[in-house]
């Protein structure tokens, strides 16, 4: 009989994302499941275990998780991934990319973060500046908790042209 | 004896390849058993924020942790991630924006006995500094 991952002395009632778990802790994660914020995606992965056979939604707003389940990110370990295994930490996240020199060379696909490293996002547009040496029009893809939704903004307007981008 | 250290070093190398296949994290200090609940969630943590005015609610937050007196603090309610009025507590609001660096969750009746600690103080400090420097 396959036991839970976290309770050696309980016997395994499911498996979740590859993991046996306990009825107690099928239960918790159920009920935390329902806990997640609205705008939070993917949701069911959103959680942690506490203690005590207490399971709750990860806290943040899950911009960085929204990020590596796209860019698919496993860096960190089990202090910064989720209960699938994906990264929700948004400096752990960018370390796993290469810095963009310049905003001209920004191409979509790159990753965004804000300069305080306390957001990010993907770059979903960019069209090229009208001009020769102006600055191209970035659109950005986000798990925007101030929206409530995955949303598109504008880098140079809801961003204000600030943060830096990754490759 | 050489036995016993290669076994504790296998066990030793389980754990650390279980903790990078993303297999749920350690159970963390959180309650007053474990030491203080505020400086464990807030020490190290990140601080996720995604606008001027989510980052301007936490500072304000962080500065009333200072300020305010217990009673004063548990009566007051801050703008949530939309910037809806009153909707959030202090526990609430901080962990819809920090990641502490283990699981954790703050309790509301240990919360206000912890946060008169030094190190809870030091940790609320170093988060005010680091969103105040964000907003400049």
């Amino acid at each position: 009989m396959a036991k839970c991952v976290l309770h050696p002395g309980r016997d395994s009632a499911t498996t979740i994302f590859g993991e046996n778990y306990c009825a107690q802790c099928q239960t918790g994660i159920a009920a935390a499941r329902g806990r997640v914020d609205r705008h939070v995606e993917p949701k069911e992965c959103f959680i942690w275990y506490v203690s005590n056979d207490n399971w709750q939604p990860i806290t943040g707003t899950g911009c960085a998780h929204w990020v590596a389940h796209q860019k698919r990110i496993h860096v960190g370990g089990a202090g910064a991934c989720c209960l699938s295994g994906f990264t929700y930490r948004v400096p752990v996240l960018v370390r796993s990319f290469m810095p963009v020199p310049q905003v001209s060379q920004v191409r979509e696909n790159d990753v965004w973060a804000s300069p305080s490293l306390d957001h990010t996002g993907i770059v979903i547009r960019v069209v090229s500046p009208a001009h020769a040496g102006g600055r191209p029009t970035i659109t950005i893809r986000h798990d925007s908790s101030g929206q409530g939704r995955v949303a598109e903004n504008d880098f140079d307007t809801y961003f204000h042209g600030h943060g830096n981008f990754y490759r | 004896m050489i036995i016993r250290i290669t076994f504790l070093a296998a066990l030793l190398s389980i754990s650390i390849q279980g903790a990078g296949m993303g297999k749920p994290g350690s159970p963390a200090a959180t309650g007053p058993k474990n030491g203080n609940s505020v400086a464990a969630f807030l020490r190290n943590a990140e601080r996720q924020t995604e606008t001027d005015e989510q980052r301007k609610e936490v500072q304000r937050a962080l500065r009333d942790m200072l300020e305010k007196p217990p009673a004063e603090l548990r009566q007051i309610r801050y703008s949530d991630y939309a910037g809806k009025k009153n909707e959030w507590s202090v526990t609430q609001l901080l962990q819809h924006y920090f990641v502490p660096s283990r699981p954790a969750a703050l309790d509301e009746t240990h919360f206000y006995e912890d946060l008169k600690a030094p190190a809870a103080r030091a940790a609320v400090q170093r988060q005010l500094n680091k969103v105040t420097r964000a907003l400049q």
